[in-house]
């Protein structure tokens, strides 16, 4: 446990760094700009309350294995007496995978809301990735249900499981996310002089973000440079400049409170990082149209500062998004069909501005969520609670057009269930799928196991679903 | 014909008998009228056919009527009487606060028969009153006299101005001692949605145990119905948000808004869900009608409150026996998980208990526990609308608490939290009982709560000792489920006591701010809290129009994202192991928000809201006193050395000129609410 001491001196070193030296609003352009060998960006969607991976990809005929066939899926999710969940084959949209399943399925079928994000499937610029979930090492229903393996703390809670999938901390309380300690490693090799931080969220604080050294800026999704900042500073005179050099002044006081110099040292970087940023989203804008939802607006955020990212000195970057409501405990069927519909076409069109600016193969952008949920519905036409679930990964740089990873057997206390109500067990790590991103993002394979720190318990490190 | 009495006088509300005597016919009976109305009306008072007159709750203008009878079988054939109506004897049932030091204060008189324009008196001056309602007075006055027993009195006026009997109030003419303003006002940041001159004066005299009576016992802010829209929809959340920032900003019962508050923020329900008025009604009266009351109760009231069993699903929950495995598992899951017992087993002190390999201990099974947990609380429903709606499964209906339909109801019985059995065959009402009553009775509730609260109210890092020393109040007795719960156990008022008095909440009165012993204490102000506090100490009349501002600061009232509230009172500050819930919504993002809004109270306007800073620019041309003023007020006492210089500075910065006095006090009042020495309530 850091003392109080140790955590002071890590919250003022900013305050240390000449932050306050100037305070023009664009007066901190980072003079290490430079156009930047390669660039590579990470973009992460976050679906906060468990989206129902079971109904993002369903197999689509009956030609494959008893267990892993529509009618099988059929047989459970319909279940009317509390309200079916289960698609019709119509409504399917239907893709091929290049390579079949263990049980020799090909044949699926994507959510009917999600038609844009298919096509792209169907172009080989998405994959998904199957039964994904937290796990600390392999585990059999057997040996989950005889505790003989470690498990995950606190299944089925959204705060733990939405922790864990940002950790990679499974078992003891995280402190730092898995994309933070990916920047504190990357950028002292690629970004070791910019003063705008690796890892900018448009979704609030996550700490999927935080690293050892690395803070994200956070900004609004609908903000812009004459937005960025303080207000009252916009026609200098000697008594506001006076006041800002006091306002300035104070947050570099130690007050012996710890809460205030964390509080400070949140402001003092605002002050200096938001002025780079609003310097260099100055002028910056996008042919692509994105939807005017608020995953749209996200992403599209998203976009304009990675077209600033030569101006930010930036050759690596990380964002953090997300969308909220898919605990889908009643209703599920329309409530998952609206937030699809929000879904698609913000990635489509995040996907095009990526096309855009000619970084279509150095963008990855993938879906994270706390947690599956029950393949049996439950009372109210929903679902409960599950694990492993199905997330997507889009970008030129993924060899796509196909479903990594293996689906679960759809059987009620079946090998895949870690329950009864069809709780999948993962047959894929959280750690195994950030390895496989951080690793294309350019993070050795000597450094993974400090990020990872489950992935030496899996043989396979990376998934390959990345060129 | 004749009737008697031939004239007389009637208190409002109170009734009199009236006999008609009719002469040279047999049939002698008789209608009855009021002022020409026939029976009478709520105006002028109603008489029945016996001749009994009730008069009007109010007086009438002009306050004389006329009874009247008339001979059935002879119309022509009348009798009257002239009746003076007089307003009501007043009945005075409380005063709020009893506990009043000199200075300004508003006394709230509670009881019935208040004529329109009742005074309250307080000794034997009248007070200028505002008229609540027949039920409920205000005065706001300048309280002064020699210290004792003051009887309050409620006095209507004429026509038959009579008084009631007396309540006394305390005056209290000196300040207590310890308790300087900057005492007072630190105690107020954690007692009340923040302080203001004037209550820092009461706090001064009457001391903090008298100021907590009072608070107790404080009539309730309300809510009014909701209304519907021109569409006919409730789906508009801002008269419910405004008014919940006028109760903020002026309820006189601060400490039970404060409180209510705090359960909103751990009983979540969110508009992103429901989004209906009607809904939120009830809700938030549940909140502030059990602030003071017991956890058992707010545990029970909320699992039945029509919003939550939208929000959590616990209406239309089914349980029916052909359906076992399949009872929805959402409210099952975080009613123990966040408003009762928590993930893991607790300490007294609200540590986790270890295991052989130094781990925390799960408090329960996350499968099979929160399944059973879940289908205990099976086969409730709304309320039904009007007799014809079906009885299963109910459409979503606010107007009363759910109802159990047994047929849908879980009877199989179910083994719960710590293997307690709930046996087969019992109703939905035994069974959620039982299952609630064992949550209640479970060792962690106490420092659980405990925690919550103490986080919400006073800091966020309480030591394990504060802890505990809070939570025993809710512990010692024998806690049975479904049998006999301890008394004290989930008393609120007892815990809220415990949680502000504590030494912990109090050192900071007495040590100097930089003493190490309060390194790592307080909690940064929420959105919320930071507007109530500015705009407080500022005196500003506002409209209550805030809700957007809060929602761009990270917290938009009534929205929580999730049913894990606006933040989450497990958010570690990063880069250490210190608790900082509300850090968890300021981001670079948020804190140019909170200094944009301060901006626009110091230096801009905002529709809705004023503030007038003449008191302040009076006291400018001495910038000390000036900060003094400030120092007290918003932070406490609190100013460093270096803080002063620095404002100092940018205050000479301002040029002469007539506007200096107020620039001056606009520069100060903005540089003080922006510093993180006032953003942190410490």
């Amino acid at each position: 446990m850091p003392t109080r001491r140790e955590f002071m001196r890590g919250c003022c070193a900013a305050a240390s760094m000449g932050v306050f030296a100037s305070f023009g609003r664009f007066g901190l352009l980072n003079a290490l700009a430079a156009a930047p060998a390669d660039y590579k960006a990470l973009v992460c969607i976050f679906l906060f309350g468990g989206n129902d991976g079971n109904n993002l990809i369903v197999p689509i005929t009956d030609t494959t294995t008893a267990g892993f066939r529509y009618s099988d899926y059929f047989a459970i999710r319909a279940d009317q007496s509390n309200g079916g969940l289960a698609l019709t084959q119509a409504q399917l949209l239907p893709v091929t995978t290049k390579t079949a399943q263990p049980s020799g399925a090909k044949d699926f079928g994507f959510h009917p809301a999600m038609a844009q994000v298919r096509s792209l499937f169907q172009q080989n610029r998405v994959a998904v990735v199957a039964n994904v979930g937290a796990l600390v090492e392999p585990i059999t229903r057997t040996e989950y249900l005889n505790k003989t393996k470690q498990q995950p703390a606190n299944l089925f809670s959204h705060s733990d499981q939405q922790q864990q999938w940002q950790t990679a901390e499974l078992t003891g309380f995280g402190t730092t996310g898995w994309a933070g300690r990916t920047a504190d490693k990357i950028r002292t090799i690629y970004d070791g002089g910019a003063q705008y931080p690796p890892i900018t969220t448009v979704a609030g604080t996550a700490i999927f973000c935080t690293g050892n050294q690395t803070q994200p800026f956070a900004l609004a999704p609908t903000a812009n440079p004459a937005t960025i900042g303080l207000q009252g500073y916009s026609s200098p005179t000697a008594q506001s400049t006076a006041r800002l050099a006091s306002l300035q002044q104070m947050l570099t006081f130690d007050t012996g409170i710890s809460l205030i110099q964390a509080t400070s040292s949140i402001t003092s970087r605002a002050l200096q990082q938001g002025s780079i940023l609003a310097g260099a989203l100055q002028g910056i804008t996008l042919i692509t149209v994105f939807p005017n939802t608020s995953i749209g607006n996200q992403l599209a955020q998203v976009a304009r500062i990675i077209k600033a990212n030569q101006t930010l000195g930036l050759q690596r970057q990380i964002f953090f998004c997300s969308m909220g409501g898919y605990d889908t405990h009643t209703s599920q069927i329309g409530t998952q069909n609206n937030l699809m519909s929000q879904l698609d076409p913000a990635m489509k069109a995040f996907y095009d501005a990526t096309v855009e600016l000619n970084l279509a193969d150095k963008v990855t952008t993938f879906t994270l969520s706390e947690f599956g949920r029950t393949f049996k519905p439950a009372t109210g036409a929903g679902s409960d609670h599950g694990w492993g679930s199905h997330v997507l990964v889009m970008g030129n740089a993924v060899l796509g057009g196909d479903l990594y990873g293996k689906l679960p057997q759809f059987a009620l206390s079946g090998p895949d269930d870690s329950s009864s109500n069809g709780r999948w067990i993962p047959t894929t790590a959280v750690d195994q799928f950030g390895a496989t991103l951080a690793s294309w993002f350019g993070v050795g394979s000597a450094d993974l196991p400090a990020i990872f720190t489950n992935l030496a318990n899996f043989t396979t490190k990376n998934l390959g679903f990345l060129g | 014909m004749s009737v008697l009495p031939g004239s007389t006088s009637v208190r409002a509300g109170d009734t009199q008998p009236f006999t008609a005597t009719v002469t040279g016919t047999t049939t002698t009976s008789v209608t009855w009228s009021v002022s020409g109305v026939p029976g009478g009306n709520a105006a002028v008072g109603t008489i029945n056919a016996s001749g009994v007159y009730t008069a009007p709750d109010s007086l009438p203008s002009p306050s004389n009527v006329t009874v009247q009878a008339a001979s059935v079988v002879q119309p022509s054939a009348t009798g009257a009487s002239n009746v003076t109506l007089l307003n009501p004897i007043p009945v005075l049932t409380n005063v709020n606060p009893k506990n009043i030091g000199v200075g300004q204060v508003t006394l709230t008189a509670t009881g019935s028969k208040f004529a329109s324009s009742a005074t309250i008196f307080f000794g034997n001056t009248a007070l200028t009153t505002t008229v609540v309602s027949s039920t409920q007075l205000t005065a706001t006055f300048s309280a002064s006299g020699q210290a004792g027993a003051v009887p309050v009195t409620v006095r209507n006026p004429d026509p038959g101005a009579a008084a009631s009997s007396a309540i006394n109030a305390q005056l209290f003419a000196t300040q207590m001692p310890g308790i300087s303003k900057e005492v007072a006002a630190r105690f107020l940041e954690q007692a009340t949605f923040g302080p203001t001159p004037d209550l820092i004066n009461q706090v001064q005299q009457v001391g903090f145990l008298n100021f907590l009576q009072d608070q107790f016992d404080a009539p309730l802010s309300t809510f009014d119905d909701a209304q519907p829209d021109s569409q006919g929809s409730f789906d508009n959340p801002d008269p419910l948000q405004r008014r919940w920032f006028t109760n903020a900003l002026y309820g006189q019962d601060q400490l039970r808004q404060r409180i209510a508050f705090a359960l909103h923020k751990i009983w979540v329900v969110s508009w992103v869900d429901v989004n209906d008025a009607r809904a939120f009604v009830s809700y938030l009266r549940m909140h502030e009608q059990h602030a003071f009351g017991n956890y058992r109760q707010i545990m029970e009231d909320v699992t039945k409150n029509p919003a939550m069993g939208r929000y959590q699903d616990i209406a239309n929950n089914d349980g029916a026996a052909n359906r076992t495995g399949s009872c929805n598992e959402n409210y099952g899951r975080e009613l123990m998980q966040l408003f009762t017992v928590g993930l893991w087993k607790l300490n007294t002190d609200g540590s986790f208990q270890l295991d052989a390999q130094k781990k925390p201990i799960p408090a329960y099974d996350p499968v099979t526990i929160v399944a059973q947990n879940a289908c205990a609380m099976t086969g409730w429903t709304y309320a039904k609308e009007t007799p014809a709606t079906r009885d299963w499964p109910r459409p979503a209906f606010y107007g009363g608490p759910l109802e159990a339909v047994e047929s849908h109801h879980d009877k199989d019985g179910e083994t719960l939290i710590d293997g307690f059995v709930v046996p087969p065959g019992g109703t939905a009402q035994g069974d959620l009982t039982l299952t609630l009553d064992n949550m209640f009775c479970h060792p962690n509730l106490p420092p659980f709560v405990a925690r919550l609260l103490i986080q919400q109210l006073v800091t966020s890092n309480p030591s394990p000792a504060y802890v505990q020393r809070v939570a025993s109040v809710w512990t010692g007795g024998t806690c049975t489920p479904g049998g006999t719960l301890p008394s004290q156990r989930g008393d609120m008022k007892a815990l809220i006591s415990a949680i502000l008095l504590d030494s912990e909440a109090r050192r900071g009165d007495l040590l100097l701010p930089t003493d190490p012993q309060l390194a790592n204490d307080g909690k940064l102000k929420e959105p919320v809290l930071l507007l109530t506090n500015l705009l407080r100490a500022l005196g500003a009349q506002s409209d209550g129009n805030l809700a957007g501002n809060g929602r761009v600061m990270g917290q938009f009232l009534l929205f929580p994202p999730t049913v894990f509230s606006y933040f989450s009172p497990e958010f570690e500050i990063p880069g250490s192991t210190l608790l900082g819930p509300e850090l968890n919504i300021q981001t670079t993002a948020t804190t140019f928000e909170r200094i944009n809004f301060i901006n626009t109270i110091a230096f801009g306007s905002k529709a809705g809201t004023t503030v007038d800073f003449t008191s302040y620019a009076n006291l400018a041309p001495n910038p000390n006193q000036l900060l003094d003023s400030l120092n007290t007020l918003l932070l406490h006492g609190s100013m460093s050395p270096d803080m002063r210089t620095s404002i100092t500075n940018a205050l000479n910065a301002v040029p002469s000129g007539s506007n200096q006095a107020l620039q001056r006090a606009q520069t100060a009042i903005y540089l003080v609410l922006s510093s993180t020495q006032y953003q942190v309530q410490h």
